[in-house]
């Protein structure tokens, strides 16, 4: 499963070279935006160099978005692919607390 | 056999509505602090009966949302949270929301979600400040459950349908109010999640094991999932014994009790038993039934037919001639005197309290008050004033204006009050009453009051008033009500865009109404307007043109008068006037504008009647004038079509019918052909 096909938005970035890129949440990440953050980690799903995920603007954070956050992060790490997250607020971690998926999220220390 | 919920619908929407009007009212009254609890009952109830009937009907956006406010007033009726400002100014934005949504439902449009989303984050942000506040750990949530009831475990298992996103459900949600009823471990299955390119964005993939150490009630800990019932699959039990049951409660629940809620059965899904919903939706006054308005309006044509009939009988009666014609006489004023009354009766029907309109400003002053920095108190009185339904809805957006123009331009910031010498609270008063046939409703304030040489100067400067031309202080008020006047230095948002009192002012004259201003400089203003109570029936006098009757209504007409040969003036292609008090007034001949025959062209053969429209005088030129009478109006427009300057009907004692004449109309019909 080595091969680089890239999505074509990461093609038309040809000239920059992959070197680990951050993906920043927006205060509402709800489902009213999942479609929009599916797209986004979808384009990054392959990306060979580490990934970090910014949380640290997020003010709400629904079941949605955080069941993409978790399929994303799972398809990665099973690819051997890193994921790392950043500054996540005191409004993200509850939820992902409250729903169980610290360890899965790898946001809990 | 299923049930066709939607016969309930407008019965749910109208109660909704009323019961969100209570429970705004409610929210205003509720002290910061040491709230009443019987006010905290009354809101809550609300809350909870409109998320029982949104739950049964299936608007499961409104039972979300309404379950998310009934969760925190659950906390503020068990003292759990204290009243802040900021609590009492969301549930009032969740007041308005939940009107938008019901508003939405019921005229089948789509609510704004993103914003009924952000007063429920502000709304469990709230909940998230109580003491039981989850603290973070992994996976486990530890609270202090209350120490009196002994602690269970329960095992939960929590299977959501792929929709429940789409219900407006979020689990996150519903494991945060279990979190909140003890300590929760919460086992999350995701094997179900497809890769994340298949994944469609709207699907709940995740399941849940719970288990939850609490002294909740199985109740309790079923009403968490309440409005998720339908579209998931639930198991609640019991894993142990509480260390010590006692008797009754063991006796009550036998455990283990697994039920499997798999329930999509409509109407008792919103756990409404009937005693609640019977206490939840007796909002209204006991002893009145709701009548449509239909009917009403029914009853009252079928009056106004019997009081035509009723007139064609005096009017025949008095022909009569013989040894039982005093007896008939007799008896046709008695049945005039019992039609007036019933006629009388009747229109009490339509009446409603002008507290219906009234009890939106507590509301408006506040959060108006806030925006701008001003402090004001706001006093009601005559809340029990009745007038007509026509016209309570109609004086509505006339009376928030002027409200907003006191608050805006009126109420000094409370430095500039202190000052003056003034309270740093700024006065408002609202004021109803009756005045012979008119409600007189009246809007004062204690503020700057109006500052006629700047109104003056203003008008001037638009070339609205002469430069040399001296007015009175009346006079010069009155210019607040022409288009495009402002004064404000700065417009706001609330006011000052010129648009507003004018509009005021022409609302009001369409009613038949007026409005007067008074005011001294520095110590405040005051607005009366004046309206008839009801719009069905007028006072009207009634003209002859040829052979032809007409009814003018008689608030319009300032005069009558016979004038003589010669005092009629042309002006080149602008018609005739004539000169009346200092000012000259165009004439309408009333025969050229309906195209029919008089009786006489000579002016000092008939009379000119100088009425007031729209703003303007004007004369009429008609051959007689005839009685005075009420007349009920009856539309042409329902029953016959739209005539140019007559703005109804109605049918005389002798069963001819008389035509209402529009004076607005017919003012602006001449003045366009007298500038054409």
């Amino acid at each position: 499963m080595k091969t680089r096909r890239k999505p074509a938005a990461a093609r038309r970035r040809k000239s920059v070279p992959e070197r680990a890129r951050v993906l920043a949440l927006d205060e509402q990440c709800t489902i009213a935006r999942a479609g929009e953050v599916r797209s986004r980690l979808v384009r990054l799903l392959e990306h060979a160099a580490p990934v970090t995920i910014d949380a640290g603007r997020v003010e709400r954070v629904d079941t949605a978005c955080l069941q993409l956050l978790t399929a994303f992060v799972r398809d990665r790490r099973s690819a051997g692919r890193e994921v790392t997250w950043r500054a996540p607020t005191a409004a993200f971690l509850e939820s992902v607390t409250l729903l169980g998926l610290g360890s899965l999220l790898g946001t809990s220390a | 056999m299923t049930l066709d919920l939607t016969q309930f619908h407008a019965a749910f929407f109208e109660e909704s509505f009323e019961a969100l009007d209570s429970m705004e009212s409610a929210l205003l009254k509720l002290d910061l602090g040491a709230p009443e609890s019987e006010l905290i009952n009354t809101i809550f109830r609300v809350a909870h009966s409109i998320k029982g009937g949104s739950a049964t009907f299936g608007f499961s956006d409104i039972a979300s949302f309404t379950h998310s406010v009934e969760t925190l007033l659950d906390e503020l009726r068990g003292n759990r949270l204290q009243v802040t400002q900021a609590m009492s100014d969301v549930l009032l934005k969740s007041v308005d929301a939940t009107r938008d949504m019901l508003r939405a439902v019921q005229n089948k449009q789509p609510a704004d979600a993103q914003r009924v989303a952000d007063i429920q984050f502000d709304l469990e942000m709230i909940l998230a400040q109580r003491p039981t506040t989850p603290a973070f750990a992994p996976a486990a949530i530890a609270t202090t459950a209350p120490p009196s009831a002994p602690a269970r475990r329960w095992r939960i298992v929590f299977k959501p349908f792929r929709e429940l996103f789409e219900r407006g459900n979020d689990p996150l949600r519903i494991l945060r109010e279990l979190a909140g009823l003890g300590t929760l471990d919460v086992r999350t299955d995701i094997d179900a999640l497809p890769p994340l390119a298949s994944i469609d964005p709207s699907s709940c993939y995740f399941e849940w094991q719970l288990e939850l150490h609490s002294a909740a009630t199985e109740a309790e800990v079923r009403e968490v999932f309440d409005w998720a019932e339908g579209d998931c699959e639930l198991s609640i039990e019991i894993l142990d014994a509480p260390p010590s049951v006692p008797p009754l409660q063991a006796a009550a629940a036998p455990a283990p009790a697994a039920v499997a809620a798999k329930a999509a059965d409509g109407a008792v899904l919103g756990g409404l038993t009937p005693t609640e919903a019977q206490a939840a939706s007796g909002v209204g006054e006991t002893g009145s039934i709701r009548v449509n308005v239909e009917k009403i309006d029914e009853l009252m044509n079928t009056v106004g037919e019997l009081v035509i009939t009723q007139s064609m009988l005096s009017q025949l009666g008095r022909s009569f001639e013989g040894p039982a014609a005093e007896q008939l006489r007799q008896g046709l004023a008695q049945l005039e005197r019992n039609m007036r009354e019933l006629q009388e009766s009747v229109m009490r029907v339509r009446m409603l309290p002008i507290s219906f309109v009234f009890s939106r400003f507590p509301r408006m002053v506040r959060d108006l008050a806030q925006r701008l920095g001003k402090q004001i108190d706001l006093t009601l009185t005559g809340e029990g004033t009745e007038l007509d339904k026509t016209v309570l809805e109609k004086i509505g957006d006339p009376l928030v204006h002027l409200v907003r123009n006191s608050i805006d331009h009126g109420i000094e910031r409370p430095e500039t009050r202190l000052a003056a010498g003034k309270p740093a609270a700024g006065s408002l008063r609202l004021n109803a009453c009756h005045r012979g046939g008119n409600i007189a409703v009246e809007v004062s304030d204690d503020g700057g009051g109006l500052d006629s040489a700047r109104i003056l100067a203003k008008a001037r400067s638009r070339g609205l008033v002469g430069p040399d031309e001296q007015l009175a202080d009346s006079q010069i008020y009155d210019l607040i009500f022409l288009p495009g006047f402002s004064t404000a230095e700065q417009t706001t948002d609330v006011s000052g865009r010129g648009v507003g009192l004018d509009v005021v002012l022409r609302n009001v004259k369409e009613l038949g109404g007026k409005i007067e201003v008074t005011s001294e400089q520095g110590t405040g203003a005051r607005f009366v307007i004046t309206l008839p109570l009801t719009l069905a029936i007028v006072d009207g006098q009634s003209i002859a043109v040829g052979r032809q009757n007409y009814i003018v209504p008689l608030v319009s007409i300032i005069e009558s008068l016979q004038i003589r040969q010669g005092s009629l003036n042309r002006i080149a292609g602008r018609g005739e006037v004539f000169a009346f008090r200092g000012e000259y007034v165009p004439v309408i001949r009333l025969h050229d504008l309906f195209g029919i025959e008089s009786r006489t062209q000579e002016v000092e053969e008939g009379l000119i009647v100088i009425v007031e429209g729209d703003g303007r005088r004007v004369g009429l030129f008609v051959d007689d004038l005839l009685g005075q009478q009420q007349v009920v109006i009856k539309s042409l427009e329902t029953n016959y079509g739209h005539v140019d300057g007559v703005s109804g009907a109605t049918i005389l004692g002798d069963g001819s019918v008389a035509l209402i004449l529009d004076l607005p109309g017919i003012i602006r019909r001449a003045g366009t052909r007298a500038n054409a």
